[in-house]
């Protein structure tokens, strides 16, 4: 039997059980933290969610094909941004119970190479339509 | 601390002493006032195609919204039991569901931005 399951029988009805069947309960600031760190990458992803739809939505004096383009890159990079925060919320999760080493930031290059091709575009843009 | 200072006579009465919870529940709030934010510029891309798909994303956006924060209550008046009686703290299926919502925000603006060309 697990430890946790031995410390605390209800705890076998946590959700996800790849993270809450391992190791055992750490100390809860801990999984407080794991959880805030988690909801800053959601809010992340929504802000690059929400700079996608009002680029497209009210932004005019912009070449329509790579208005689009761009729009879609905010779109599908907080996408990611957000699909990625929950692999690592439930990474962390898991070390943080198993007593080893928290995983490297992956989301961090998707979110900073995201960043700079936007930043990019735009960049251009202004220089060539100026 | 020592029994000295008057009604806090011993740490332990604190014991949350970084707020986490409380904390934690207010990131919760901060993410569904965003999600809901993001929601309604969704709503208002799909007006672009169909005032009537957008007010009805406008609509189940506040409706899912309204419940989130009742959720999260929830899930704060759970943890705080939980941490003053040593036992597990909620799981991961509100972190699950706002994700799904993330995705199906992102799907929804691709689908629209493209429906609109």
């Amino acid at each position: 039997m697990k430890l946790t399951e031995r410390n605390h029988p209800e705890a076998g009805r946590r959700w996800p059980r790849s993270v809450f069947g391992v190791g055992t309960e750490p100390d809860p600031r801990f999984t407080f933290a794991n959880e805030r760190t988690f909801l800053a990458w959601i809010r992340t992803a929504l802000a690059l969610l929400a700079a996608g739809i009002s680029l497209d939505t009210f932004v005019t004096k912009f070449p329509e094909a790579l208005r689009t383009a761009v729009s879609i890159l905010l779109v599908l990079t907080g996408a990611a941004c957000g699909g990625l925060a929950y692999r690592r919320w439930m990474a962390s999760e898991r070390a943080l119970r198993l007593n080893k080493p928290l995983p490297a930031p992956v989301i961090a290059p998707v979110l900073g190479y995201g960043v700079v091709l936007v930043g990019v575009t735009f960049a251009v843009v202004l220089l060539v339509r100026r | 601390m020592t029994g000295s200072d008057g009604g806090r006579s011993d740490a332990s009465e604190i014991w949350d002493r970084g707020v986490q919870n409380e904390r934690t529940s207010l990131a919760w709030t901060r993410s569904i006032l965003s999600c809901f934010g993001c929601a309604l510029l969704l709503a208002r891309l799909a007006a672009n195609t169909s005032w009537i798909i957008g007010a009805v994303i406008a609509l189940a956006a506040l409706a899912l919204a309204l419940a989130a924060v009742r959720v999260s209550a929830r899930r704060y008046r759970q943890a705080a039991s939980a941490l003053s009686a040593d036992e597990p703290l909620p799981d991961g299926t509100l972190p699950a569901i706002i994700v799904a919502l993330v995705l199906l925000i992102g799907g929804a603006a691709v689908v629209f931005i493209l429906v609109e060309l």
